[in-house]
């Protein structure tokens, strides 16, 4: 129970935070409001990238992290997460939910939007800085030409993997092998030019 | 679990590892600092490379970033041709829609040299509208620095059962407005 544990000391705002999960929940159900912030700064991230992957886009995953936390913040005060050293997988979890109940009302949603938008609403431009353009390019141009190929019909000319392979005489499942090992090597790129 | 490589960030990214391994690879990163900037990083790659305008564009993607504001003007150029395109201010990009005999062409290739003949970039297989007869090349303001660009002589090659023959050749001038 979060109850028996110790209570550990918050570090300073701007220090790095440490405790386990299980300190934080402790943390958390006594009140301490600075460890409320803690636990979102936590996991906030881990629920945006989820739901970025599975809702497909921006403000969907940001209304999962505005659900998913008020949930778990709730239910972390309430001493009710069974074991806070699982903390993550509680998170996890209350993700999954609320996922399946935003996916149904998205579909809706995009039902809705689909019957009032015109095909020529207008979108936003491309919003690249100069520099990331050409980070991205110098990475782009030093992949193996197979690879190369295949992130450019992609990414930039929209094809499926199936058409990617019918150009190439690749399997789609190859042409995914290689799309995943170009993107490995061009975030290790990335990586290394953003550390330079 | 131990932190998996960045291929397998990168087919999460994609929703291309199977359930377990999905399943699996959450499990780990909501516990893992390291696997949670990774797959930030791999995310945030996958949303560049879509939201890069490429040298040469499909007609679907023309149609695409024809829907952005300000839209983009297109010029369009007939082989022999010197056509001329100005950006910069609100207009930051701008397509050149290069006509040329595609009705037959099975792959189109394009190279693109400076004022001196001096090669700038080629690039093999790229979209074209056969029906339409049109390879559009997208031109942004950010090419300004590119040397050869303010007169480049292109070309295109395409290739049908005949064999590879030229199909046009064009001189593109780019005027750049001062940023």
């Amino acid at each position: 129970m979060a109850a028996a544990l110790a209570l550990p000391v918050l570090p300073t705002p701007g220090m790095p935070l440490e405790l386990s999960d299980a300190e934080l929940a402790a943390l958390v159900a006594s009140r301490e409001s600075r460890a409320e912030a803690a636990l979102f700064a936590r996991f906030a991230k881990r629920v945006e990238l989820y739901g970025r992957k599975h809702l497909g886009s921006q403000p969907a995953a940001d209304d999962l992290v505005q659900q998913v936390m008020l949930i778990v913040l709730e239910a972390v005060r309430a001493g009710k997460v069974e074991d806070p050293s699982k903390l993550a997988s509680f998170v996890l979890g209350t993700c999954r939910n609320v996922t399946w109940d935003l996916r149904r009302a998205v579909g809706r949603q995009q039902r809705y939007e689909r019957e009032v938008a015109s095909d020529e609403a207008a979108v936003s431009p491309p919003s690249m800085s100069e520099r990331d353009v050409l980070r991205l390019r110098n990475c782009m141009g030093g992949l193996p030409e197979r690879e190369m190929l295949v992130v450019r019909m992609t990414f930039l000319e929209d094809q499926t993997a199936e058409e990617v392979g019918a150009r190439l005489g690749l399997s789609a499942g190859n042409v995914r092998v290689i799309r995943h090992r170009a993107l490995a090597k061009l975030g290790s790129c990335l990586n290394a030019k953003e550390a330079s | 679990m131990t932190c998996p490589n960045l291929e397998t960030i990168a087919a999460w990214t994609l929703d291309e590892l199977d359930e377990g391994a999905s399943n699996a690879f959450e499990e780990h990163y909501f516990g893992c600092d390291t696997c949670v900037e990774q797959a930030e990083r791999m995310r945030r790659l996958v949303s560049e490379l879509e939201a890069t305008v490429p040298a040469v564009l499909t007609q679907a993607r023309k149609k695409r970033l024809e829907a952005t504001q300000p839209r983009p003007m297109s010029v369009p150029v007939r082989p022999g041709e010197t056509a001329t395109i100005r950006l910069g201010g609100d207009a930051p990009l701008g397509f050149w829609v290069m006509h040329a005999p595609l009705a037959t062409a099975k792959r189109v290739d394009f190279e693109a040299r400076d004022a001196s003949g001096t090669p700038l970039f080629a690039i093999q297989d790229v979209p074209f509208d056969a029906e339409r007869g049109e390879v559009v090349l997208a031109c942004q303001v950010h090419y300004r620095n590119l040397p050869g660009i303010q007169s480049m002589h292109v070309s295109l090659t395409a290739t049908d059962a005949e064999g590879a023959r030229s199909v046009g050749e064009y001189v593109l001038e780019h005027q750049f407005e001062s940023p």
